[in-house]
């Protein structure tokens, strides 16, 4: 089946230069997305998801650069990473669309959000305003929002966060690409909203047909709609599997704590458990294996060498040594 | 455990005056905690549940007077605490602590940890420096910050996140408080991280459980659920629904109750697809307009006429008690 993928990330490497030295955000992900496919990258903060999330739509900050690696786009299979930003612009929301994490910050405060949707569509398929106004309140109103020829003339101050993440949502869609990145889009909302937000991503990606990627440190949210979940931890993916066996039988020992680690309604508290120690800093990771410091099963050969990802069986790789 | 009420807390309102006019009285006001009443044993345990906006963090100012109240009564320990003035205040202090949301917020980023801690001291007692440090490095000890030696000298900004609230955690129980609130005393932390705090909280309140009220604010039940026997449901100002956690997350009464459980997300997928969800629809309403009766209706999927005229009292359904005129004749 390889021929349905759409995105092929082949080991990446995003690195940070910063005042205090390197940081190896993003240090070596290999990973592919087939075509509908809705696949998870969940992680810690400074685990490096975003990193990934931002290096494929290449919207790094200054002192970030992609130094090795390539991210593949089919069907032409063309490397993102050697786009010229012309190039690149072309791709931006025609065929990857974004969703990012506060609303608040990624709308222009002082534009109508009927417009800021018109922009994109107007930019991507050189269409006038006013068919681009009107396709914008389609938009919204495939989004559930209430009266929406009405909303579209307002500011964003004027919209509640619900209705704000989906204008983001509107705007990432509105050209209809074929894949959407979403950066925890829900994690500032409240959770009856985040419910209501959820249950449209799940919709909308079925009924366009979308790759998602959504990149969350819920693993809650994941277990609601995604099909495959990659975990990273220190700038790698330490595991990626089906979403159901991956939660029915996880198999590196930092996703086994990290679903420990979270209290939930049908767990007792005795059952909450946690994993010892701290992320570790990425200027100065630990040698050999990068959770050998908080891994309860650690032994002599994680100090030393690090595991590479190995796949186990047939959906499911994973990098630890236990497993070889 | 005892059963003598240690914290009573009597019809407490707190409102927000809004868009004040350039002269006269403002006549527009938020309700952030409307007519909230409960008792907390010696021993117990309760949580506050709700969403950003229902006013669990506003009740928690309330209750300690680092927010004055509208009206109301709360006796700690038969003390009344809305009769006091600033001294006599500021000698019971001790005696109610909090724990706050976010660690890095709540120290001072230019003291050590020793200064932080010992500070309690010296402004609370009259204990000398010597011992002062003994009971800091005890504490220190206590929250699992080991061995002690090596944070005394640091500042805040040299600890990971967990470590702070640890910090944080020490600093509230050093001179054993009666009531202790932690407010969303994880959502700050690294998810792995977070089951740490957890389990030292539980620790804490297992060992003081003879002397010591709780309160857990959360926006997350689940988070509740591992800490607190009973909960408050709030929304709006309002408390919706009042009992053990455990029941109410099993068989929730209040139609709010029952979307809010619904909506959380499960991270167990062949739970998570196959449950049945509860319809949601609409956003919160504003506070400063709120919809007249019960302030639910405009989102609740069995509102009746009688729901949007008057607003529904707490009544005693089985185990609990919910405002809900679906349960009353």
């Amino acid at each position: 089946m390889n021929d349905s993928r759409i995105l092929e990330i082949s080991d990446l490497k995003t690195y940070y230069y910063t005042s205090r030295g390197i940081v190896r955000a993003v240090d070596g992900i290999t990973l592919d997305l087939k075509k509908g496919e809705s696949l998870a990258i969940v992680g810690e903060s400074g685990s490096g998801k975003s990193t990934l999330a931002f290096s494929i739509m290449r919207l790094l900050p200054d002192n970030a650069r992609i130094v090795d690696g390539s991210i593949w786009l089919y069907p032409e299979k063309i490397d993102l990473v050697r786009l010229s930003n012309d190039e690149m612009r072309k791709v931006r929301g025609r065929r990857i669309g974004m969703v990012f994490q506060d609303p608040m910050t990624f709308l222009n405060p002082v534009m109508k959000v009927g417009d800021q949707i018109a922009e994109a569509i107007m930019y991507h398929h050189g269409c006038t305003q006013k068919v681009a106004r009107k396709r914008a309140v389609e938009l919204l109103e495939r989004l559930r929002i209430p009266d929406a020829s009405n909303v579209a003339l307002r500011y964003p101050h004027q919209l509640s966060g619900g209705m704000k993440q989906r204008v983001i949502i509107a705007i990432a869609i509105s050209c209809n690409p074929e894949i959407l990145i979403a950066d925890e889009p829900t994690t500032a909302l409240d959770v009856t909203v985040q419910a209501e937000v959820l249950e449209l991503l799940r919709g909308l990606i079925h009924e366009l047909g979308m790759s998602l990627i959504l990149v969350t440190h819920d693993l809650g949210i994941v277990a609601e709609i995604c099909d495959k979940v990659a975990i990273m931890y220190a700038g790698k993916i330490v595991e990626i599997a089906e979403t159901y066996s991956l939660y029915k039988s996880p198999k590196h020992p930092y996703t086994i704590g990290l679903l420990k680690a979270v209290p939930t309604v049908h767990k007792s508290s005795s059952e909450v458990g946690g994993i010892k120690g701290n992320p570790p800093d990425l200027v100065n990771p630990p040698a050999g294996c990068r959770f050998n410091p908080r891994c309860p099963y650690v032994f002599e050969k994680c100090l030393g060498e690090e595991p590479p990802l190995i796949r186990v069986n047939n959906d499911r790789a994973v990098a630890c040594w236990l497993m070889m | 455990m005892g059963t003598h009420p240690l914290l009573k807390v009597e019809n407490v309102k707190k409102y927000f005056p809004v868009g004040r006019a350039v002269f006269g009285r403002s006549k527009q006001y938020v309700k952030a905690v409307d007519d909230v009443s409960f008792t907390i044993d010696v021993g117990g345990s309760l949580g506050i549940v709700g969403e950003s906006g229902s006013g669990k963090t506003t009740l928690a100012k309330v209750i300690l007077r680092l927010l004055e109240p509208t009206s109301g009564k709360v006796y700690l320990d038969g003390v009344d605490l809305f009769s006091l003035n600033n001294k006599e205040l500021r000698k019971l202090r001790p005696k109610m602590q909090m724990i706050f949301q976010d660690p890095m917020a709540s120290l001072n980023p230019r003291r050590k940890i020793m200064h932080i801690i010992g500070q309690v001291f010296k402004t609370h007692t009259s204990i000398g420096d010597v011992e002062i440090r003994e009971r800091v490095v005890d504490l220190l000890e206590k929250v699992g910050l080991t061995p002690p030696e090596l944070f005394l000298d640091r500042y805040p900004h040299e600890l990971s996140g967990g470590q702070r609230q640890r910090v944080c955690i020490a600093r509230a129980i050093a001179l054993n408080p009666k009531l202790l609130i932690a407010d969303e005393p994880v959502s700050a932390l690294d998810v792995s991280v977070r089951g740490q705090i957890v389990k030292l909280l539980l620790e804490i309140y297992e060992k003081h459980i003879d002397e010591i009220a709780y309160i857990v604010i959360s926006h997350d039940i689940a988070l509740i659920k591992s800490l607190c026997k009973d909960t408050l449901v709030m929304y709006l100002g309002r408390v919706v629904e009042k009992g053990e956690v455990r029941r109410i997350i099993e068989e929730p009464l209040h139609p709010y109750s029952q979307m809010l459980i619904s909506s959380i997300p499960v991270p167990d997928p062949e739970i998570a697809r196959n449950r049945k969800r509860i319809p949601i629809g609409g956003e919160i309403p504003s506070l400063i307009n709120p919809p007249k009766g019960c302030y639910f209706h405009p989102r609740c999927p069995y509102v009746m006429d009688r729901c949007r005229e008057k607003t529904p009292s707490l009544i005693n359904v089985d185990d609990r008690l919910v405002s809900c005129y679906l349960y009353s004749e």
